[in-house]
């Protein structure tokens, strides 16, 4: 009975599906060019991986990924610092904000392509304007919501305004900030593969598409579980950082 | 010229009055305890000598200077020290924090960390974090965080008012010590008129908002103070009679 209280039954299930899957394919009730059994696809999976242009597909990819997300983390925890601890900032920037939030993100795709045309500029700029917002939201109101118990603290051990943010503020809204961080490296992910499908000739969206456009179906399943692969990646390594950074909110709650 | 004075002091919060027109002299060294109904704007008079807030009306005055904002010579003890406490530092770090930016060497920081640590009965207890200790051992993180930054005023507020009254009483007893050992002047805001007696050279009774100075009576209680022995004096319990009194009037 234990098995089912492990994460083996879960595992199990996965197993299963593909067995399924597999099965299925095979005994041909379905189209087989769209619906190649779970073995192909493998096969396929493996032939990027030995021979080693899985590297050339997710290069690209995560190059621009990091490269938007980074930028959205700095203007995001930027932005929302002043935002929350200077109120006519506050004030300023927050109706604006909550205007161009709602838009989805890939709304903003066409318009990029107009002003950056279809290359690397386009895809970070709508994968760090996609990717800014939860961070800019999630620190400001992480920062506005520092207690001024820790502020008067700051002030009656005569902090400047600078060491305040530094050692008070910032800390005291990391958490939050993480929460955030975390929203946007999913949205980041969805939106490398958005831009690429638009407007690519590399990258793991493009192969994707191409994939299916040249009817290497098998190609398509294998690039969407590569998808599927470097997102539990990305994610394990984001909640190492967070586990390391945020040892002390994680064991205090 | 004392050393705090409070001239004709005010402080108003929109249309409520906490504190009107109140003035006070406290000399150098001087244990004074602030008790009064709750809500009477005990904190708030602690405050604006803190500098945390500024008067309304009035003048707040610390050693040569009018204070308008917190200065250097008068320290501030939050009475929720599980907030005023930073979770992301160990204790070790925490006693440092109004030390830092000082331009005191990373050694000498650590060095006096552990020293006022081991005042304060925590050695050993440097790595840990705050939610790892117990509330009586955080509000010792405080007072040892205070002491550190090498301030001459203690301000108090109600700094024991959440703990147990055991806790309390090694805590009192703690305080008394360093006070005489730094010959540091204390205000100690309190709503426990025992504790109040107990600690101070003076307890000053403040009225119901806007507080007013009611009484502010002097006991000659000797130090040091004995947690069964002191409360025992005649002299305790009739002070602890009228202000009892004069807190709640029948």
């Amino acid at each position: 009975m234990n098995f089912f209280r492990t994460r083996w039954s879960g595992l199990a299930l996965i197993a299963l599906l593909l067995v399924g899957w597999e099965a299925l394919a095979r005994s041909g009730t379905l189209a087989t060019v769209a619906f190649p059994p779970f073995s192909r696809v493998f096969d396929a999976l493996w032939a990027l991986v030995a021979s080693g242009q899985i590297a050339g597909l997710l290069l690209p990819s995560l190059q621009r990924l990091l490269i938007g997300y980074l930028i959205a983390l700095l203007l995001g925890v930027a932005f929302g610092v002043l935002m929350g601890y200077f109120r006519p900032a506050w004030a300023l920037l927050e109706p604006i904000t909550e205007v161009l939030r709602p838009i989805p993100s890939p709304a903003y795709v066409p318009i990029a392509i107009l002003f950056l045309g279809l290359g690397d500029e386009m895809k970070i700029f709508t994968i760090a304007f996609s990717c800014f917002f939860p961070i800019l939201l999630n620190t400001y109101s992480g920062v506005r919501a520092v207690d001024v118990v820790q502020i008067n603290t700051a002030r009656t051990f005569g902090k400047s305004a600078a060491a305040t943010l530094r050692k008070v503020i910032l800390p005291a809204a990391l958490p939050q900030i993480f929460t955030g961080m975390r929203i946007s490296l999913a949205i980041a992910l969805i939106m490398v593969v958005i831009s690429e499908m638009v407007a690519s000739v590399d990258g793991i969206g493009y192969f994707i598409l191409n994939a299916q456009r040249s009817f290497r179906v098998p190609d398509m399943y294998a690039g969407v579980i590569t998808l599927g692969l470097l997102g539990y990646a990305l994610n394990a390594l984001f909640v190492r950082v967070e586990r390391r950074v945020l040892r002390w909110h994680i064991e205090s709650h | 010229m004392s050393f705090i004075s409070l001239q004709g002091v005010s402080r108003t919060f929109g249309s409520f009055t906490a504190v009107e027109d109140l003035s006070l002299e406290v000399e150098k060294g001087e244990f004074i305890s602030i008790v009064g109904p709750s809500g009477c704007g005990k904190s708030t008079l602690l405050q604006m000598v803190g500098g945390l807030l500024p008067a309304s009306k009035g003048l707040v005055r610390l050693g040569q200077r009018s204070v308008t904002a917190p200065l250097r010579e008068a320290v501030y003890v939050f009475q929720h020290y599980n907030r005023s406490l930073f979770p992301w530092r160990t204790v070790r770090r925490n006693v440092a924090f109004g030390i830092e930016d000082t331009g005191l060497s990373r050694a000498q920081i650590d060095r006096k960390c552990s020293e006022y640590l081991g005042l304060v009965g925590l050695n050993g207890f440097a790595d840990h974090y705050p939610h790892q200790l117990s509330g009586g051992m955080q509000q010792r993180v405080a007072v040892a965080r205070a002491l550190a930054f090498g301030a001459d005023v203690l301000l108090m507020d109600e700094p024991f008012g959440s703990v147990d009254a055991q806790t309390r009483a090694g805590l009192q007893d703690l305080v008394l010590r360093l006070w005489q050992e730094y010959r540091l002047t204390v205000l100690f805001v309190t709503h426990d008129i025992d504790e109040a007696i107990y600690v101070a050279q003076k307890v000053l009774v403040l009225s119901k908002a806007p507080a007013k100075i009611r009484a502010c009576l002097a006991n000659e209680l000797e130090y040091p103070r004995h947690q069964v022995k002191t409360k025992e004096v005649p002299q305790y319990l009739a002070q602890r009679r009228d202000i009892y009194s004069l807190v709640f009037p029948s």
